[in-house]
């Protein structure tokens, strides 16, 4: 072993570390992931963490930020020991992380994105102002109302940046911050590290890429399988120690040798337009691996994927080996051999929950089965070949594929994409997140298939990746090609050259198609509001229950009559106190089937604890039967939250249960309520009962409080949870509130459906649930949690109540009770998901 | 270092942990065990064990032959919900489309025994329609599993209503009636059916190269779309699949019932989700088993009979099921075995 063992100086009378720590290991199911770890973080220094996947640095910094609890060890923020695991104390001591994956909350906007991440103490009012500073501090130009979702993928990294600067924190940590920035967002980031080692602030930086740890870091400490190999001055490494410490082995070439014959046309490209990007050529001869390059975001990615059949073509010609190749759609391509290996493998390469087997063999099965029916022992053959060709390490070929290490992961892609031998091999980001020594074994496989015959493209953001890799490289800007260079001609500084030469003159270009962005735009213009609003789809539905009400009222003038007009504002409070608590549990991803039997149970329980007493009888009664029902709402949070249980599922067995329990109560309709209560629903201001006007307010209040700390806390759960408890959300909490909520809703209904039946009928109540989830997504919130509108979800009540009533009014047959809801929404569900842009399951997201 | 074994073990090559892994004796059982599905069947041996000591009555010829029509109905049933929810989807059309195949069968025969066959042919074809409608809103779109399929429940449900104004014309005909109850080797011809369309699609979803494909698809349709699998055609496929299954339930429940009334369906629109639930089929897509569907179909159905039987009220039942629910899953979610290869690679959270 030849590790340079040098530990932090220890000479000198050091000063608090900004970050220690102390004896810190950590595993997992009996896997070690760190072992024993002890590093201090000087202030004012950048203090580089490198090493290769899975060497434990995330789980590492994931300890340092609290996110994650350490076996043993402490860790000490800036002189102070993080008691508990918990990210909220680490911040308040003073730790910041920027993930490589940006905890970034789509359904937030880029203020409330802001705001969820620094405490109201570390910011300055006006709170527009102070968030304004912060994103121009990294070069974010945004608007501030934006949705989160409107970002594009190097934007959210630097809002990730400006998050955690914006906390002023002793301690930064910036997890491979520079993956999808541009050269001129990277030297940005370099300038804001050194502003902030200035001001004393230390920073860990942990990056793939040594070169620009060299340039960065101070100091340099290398992980490998979680032990410490060594901390160094940056100055006293080469890149050759860097490297061996990592990987604890000398490494080879990282490159295999370039193929100098020009062999036969393998692929011809020839006046390809799309969108992003025209009139693109691109050869590929036998043997010869081709790279695409680029500044990020020139249409190079759009090119690719729709060689592979992903994108829009509109004119061009594909040539694959001599016979012209259709790239309308992947099924298309892919019959001609074509394999693509994209960039983001968890979500477009991997099917993570299935076998390394299952995700080896996805291409290659037809010709494992016989008459349709797969061989199971071929396929354990091919299996096995395949992970011995490219050295794959794994427990067994049963294993899930997400329990592999990314390096590992990217493996299977590439053995699956080999084991068919393709004609055609397009690579998207190719060895993005992979560790060093995985990436020579990748770079020698494509070199092995180019070999066998395949042609093989490559885009990399990596200059030096395709200088090394490459035989021809083609650049890429604004959507058209820049510069072909072959052979000698493929260097680094021949492809950064001419990709950053062309960015220039890209604005001088008005012709240009750029890259297809999201649309964004920045006035406040109608549609924008629209898109962009919760509220939109409840004031459309406002608007249909105007025009239904005009309708009935020029047909039946009576609809609009006193005593049908509170009993239809009576109907739509039971119901919409229902919806309000159901849509808090949407809100965080979850669903409540209960809420129906709740209602009921609250009924039962009412027939027994309000039939006497007046006033005090009564409120007494109704504050047991709440309890009852706050019951039963922990009862669904504890199963979700603590249990683990989908929440359909958790919510469904209370469905259950808690109709047994009602009947049990009262197998037949039985005790009658108190006069007192029977009044409550009629006392009304001219039509408008108090309990409606209680609704409202409380409607009105919900939505305000959803706007505030609280209901971002809500609202950062259910868009994303992970990624909400890094920021110190207290995710369970939320989640467990919202159940509690909505049970408490259901038992208001109740309380208001007992004063209308006036009896306690255990048949009541169950088919609220539906209904409520109807008037829930009538009010366009997102089933996926995140996003809705309280006021919305009160006009989706109001509507539902309003058919049901109106259709007796209007002589509609009992068939328009079901057709009208169910036709409703699935038109309003459609249209909303275009007003919002969104892609079908089948389409990539 | 206390480390250093473990550390090296991560660095075996391939060669030396791969076929050893997988040429394991008894790694099938093990992966079965290990999978998650095999719960339901310990916890249906487990129930008819406590069936046999506390309420013998329960378990003897005539009691089976009563609840096992039930359990099969169901079982077919839930054969549909499964395959929703390995498209990650949830079905909620399964009520509405169960009572109009019901209603159809009926309505469409007038209870003669001359017009059955298109009379069960109509059925199936508004199960596979309503199967259709569904595959469309989801795909084409976009429209959330559960709200297009509670949208088409209620539309078919409304058509019911409309056609029938809720009351039925007539009697399923006779010949369905003891085609469905007849016996064969001792069991309603219902059981033999049941048992052979999940044995079949079971092995479809095994062993067939169309099975694996819509494993995949649900597992990661964007991943599946970008390898070339027909993603979209297959979901529509599971979703008409689906109302095959709900409409065969509506044909089957119809000869059964005899006269089905125009909510005939409705107890399953729950019950087939629970039984997915508690078969160990996660509704987030991807893995799936109808096999183990149909025992969660059968532990329901013998609870509830159990439950009765042994003198509590007929509610008490559902409280039986609301908790069995809660802990089956919560155990199946568990897995009985560490699963294979739990020997996690540190990879998996670290990086």
């Amino acid at each position: 072993m030849t590790e340079t063992s040098t530990s932090a100086p220890a000479t000198a009378p050091a000063p608090v570390p900004a970050l220690r720590l102390h004896g810190v290991s950590k595993s997992y199911a009996g896997n070690p992931a760190v072992t024993d770890v002890h590093l201090e973080v000087l202030p004012a220094e950048v203090h580089a963490l490198v090493g290769e996947n899975g060497a434990g640095k995330s789980t590492l910094m994931g300890i340092a930020a609290g996110s994650l609890a350490a076996d043993t060890g402490t860790v000490e923020i800036a002189g102070q020991e993080l008691t508990s695991a918990s990210p909220a104390l680490a911040h308040e001591l003073g730790l910041a992380v920027v993930y490589q994956h940006p905890a970034i909350l789509d359904d937030l906007t880029v203020l409330e994105n802001l705001l969820l991440a620094v405490p109201s103490a570390r910011r300055t009012d006006p709170v527009k102002a102070w968030a304004r500073a912060q994103l121009d501090r990294v070069g974010l130009d945004v608007d501030l109302s934006a949705r989160a979702s409107e970002l594009r993928t190097a934007e959210r990294q630097l809002l990730e940046i400006g998050k955690a600067v914006a906390l002023q924190p002793k301690v930064l940590v910036l997890d491979e911050p520079t993956e999808s920035l541009t050269q001129d967002q990277v030297e940005r980031v370099f300038a804001l590290v050194a502003e902030l080692t200035a001001a004393g602030t230390a920073v860990i930086y942990i990056s793939h890429r040594i070169a620009e740890v060299r340039r960065v870091a101070d100091r340099i400490t290398t992980l490998r399988n979680g032990i410490i190999r060594g901390t160094a001055a940056t100055g006293t490494l080469t890149d050759d120690d860097i490297v061996e410490m990592v990987v604890g082995r000398a490494l080879e070439a990282v490159f295999p040798p370039k193929h100098p014959d020009q062999g036969d046309v393998g692929l011809r490209v020839t006046g390809l337009s799309g969108a992003g990007f025209r009139d693109v050529d691109l050869v590929c001869r036998r043997g010869r691996i081709v790279g695409l390059a680029g500044v990020e975001g020139n249409g190079q990615r759009e090119v690719i994927r729709a060689l592979a059949g992903l994108g829009s073509v509109s004119a061009g010609e594909v040539v694959l080996q001599g016979e012209p190749l259709t790239v309308s759609t992947p099924g298309h391509v892919a019959r001609r051999g074509v394999r693509f290996i994209p960039d983001d493998r968890t979500s477009e390469g991997l099917f993570a929950d299935l076998s390394v087997r299952e995700n080896m063999t996805v291409t290659h099965l037809p010709a494992l089965a016989r008459a349709g029916v797969v061989s199971t022992s071929r396929e354990r053959e091919a299996v096995a070949v395949g992970t011995a060709g490219t050295s794959i390490r794994a427990a067994s070929d049963e294993v899930e594929v997400r329990t592999l290490s990314g390096g590992n992961q990217q493996k299977v892609i590439f053995a699956r994409a080999m084991m068919t031998e393709p004609t055609l091999l397009l690579c998207d980001e190719p060895t993005r997140g992979v560790d060093v020594g995985a990436r020579r074994e990748i770079y020698q496989m494509l070199r092995e298939l180019a070999d066998d015959g395949a042609s093989v493209v490559v885009l990399s953001s990596d200059a030096a990746e395709l200088a090394g890799l490459c035989d021809d490289v083609t650049v890429l800007s604004a959507g058209r090609v820049a510069a072909q260079l072959h052979d000698d001609e493929v260097t680094e500084q021949a492809i950064t050259g001419a990709a950053l030469r062309s960015v220039h003159s890209r604005h001088d270009d008005a012709d240009a198609p750029v890259a297809p962005e999201k649309k964004r735009s920045r006035g406040r213009d109608p549609l924008t509001w629209a898109r962009r609003s919760d509220g939109a789809p409840g004031l459309l539905l406002l608007a249909l229950a105007v025009v239904l009400a005009i309708v009935t009222t020029s047909r039946t003038p009576t609809f609009l009559g006193e005593l049908n007009v509170q009993g239809l504002l009576v109907a739509t409070t039971a119901l919409g106190f229902v919806a309000l608590g159901q849509l808090t549990v949407v809100m965080t991803g979850g669903i409540d089937l209960s809420a129906g039997p709740v209602l009921g149970l609250t009924i039962i329980v009412l027939s027994f604890t309000a039939t006497d007493g007046g006033t005090v009888g009564v409120v007494t009664g109704a504050l047991i039967a709440l309890a009852v029902a706050a019951g039963v709402g922990l009862l669904n949070a504890g199963m979700v939250v603590l249990g683990g249980l989908p929440p359909i599922v958790a919510t469904l067995a209370t469905f259950v249960a808690v109709q047994g329990l009602t009947l049990l109560l009262r197998s037949t309709p039985g005790g009658l309520m108190d006069p007192t209560l029977l009044g409550l629903p009629y006392h009304a201001i001219g039509p408008v009962p108090i309990i409606f006007i209680v609704l409202v307010v409380v409607a009105v209040l919900a939505e305000r409080l959803l706007r505030g700390a609280g209901g971002r806390a809500l609202r950062a759960t259910g868009s994303h949870r992970i990624a909400a408890e890094r920021l110190g959300v207290r995710s369970g909490r939320a989640t467990a509130a919202a159940y509690v909520l909505s049970s408490l809703g259901a038992g208001l209904a109740g309380i208001v459906v007992a004063g209308q039946i006036g009896i306690g009928d255990p048949t009541q109540g169950v088919s609220y649930t539906l209904t409520g989830i109807t008037a829930v997504v009538l009010a366009g919130a997102s089933v996926y949690g995140g996003r809705g509108s309280y006021p919305g979800v009160l006009a989706g009540a109001l509507l539902l109540a309003m058919l049901s009533n109106a259709s007796s009014f209007l002589g509609l047959d009992q068939a328009w009770q079901y057709w009208l809801p169910g036709g409703l929404m699935l038109v309003a569900t459609a249209i909303a998901f275009r007003a919002r842009g969104g892609q079908t399951v089948a389409g990539a997201h | 270092m206390p480390s250093a074994l473990s550390a090296d073990h991560d660095q075996l090559p391939a060669s030396a942990a791969t076929p050893a892994a997988a040429a394991r004796p008894g790694g099938a059982v093990r992966r079965w065990f290990g999978s998650g599905f095999a719960t339901v069947w310990l916890l249906t041996i487990a129930l008819f064990v406590v069936s046999a000591i506390t309420v013998p009555g329960t378990v003897d010829s005539s009691a089976l032959q009563s609840m096992l029509p039930f359990a099969a109905l169901l079982a077919v049933a839930a054969m549909g919900q499964t395959l929703v929810a390995q498209q990650a989807g949830l079905d909620l059309s399964s009520a509405g489309i169960i009572s109009i195949s019901a209603v159809t069968v009926v309505e469409v025969s007038g209870g003669a025994d001359g017009k059955l066959v298109p009379a069960i042919l109509a059925a199936l074809a508004l199960g596979a329609l309503g199967g259709l409608v569904n595959a469309v809103a989801v795909t084409r779109f976009g429209i959330t599993p559960f709200v297009a399929t509670l949208g088409v429940s209620a539309l078919a449900q409304g058509t019911i209503l409309s056609v029938t104004g809720g009351t039925m014309s007539a009697s399923a005909p006779p010949a369905l009636t003891s085609a469905v109850s007849d016996r064969v080797l001792g069991l309603p011809v219902l059981i033999w059916l049941t048992i052979v369309i999940v044995a079949l699609v079971a092995w479809v979803g095994r062993r067939t190269v169309l099975g694996r494909r819509v494993e995949l698809t649900g597992a990661n349709p964007a991943a599946a779309r970008a390898v070339g699998l027909p993603v979209r055609t297959t979901i529509a496929g599971a979703y008409v699949a689906a109302g095959v299954c709900y409409g065969l339930t509506g044909v089957l429940l119809a000869g059964f019932i005899g006269r089905p009334s125009a909510f005939q369906g409705d107890p399953y629109l729950l019950s087939t989700i629970a039984a997915v639930a508690i078969g160990g089929t996660a509704f987030a897509g991807g893995r799936a088993s109808v096999v183990a569907t149909a025992g969660g179909a059968l532990f329901l159905t013998q609870l509830s009979q159990v439950v009765v039987a042994a003198g509590f009220p007929p509610a008490a039942q559902n409280l039986a099921q609301g908790l069995v629910i809660a802990v089956g899953v919560g155990l199946g979610t568990r897995r009985l075995l560490p699963r294979l290869g739990s020997r996690r690679r540190r990879a998996s959270t670290a990086a």
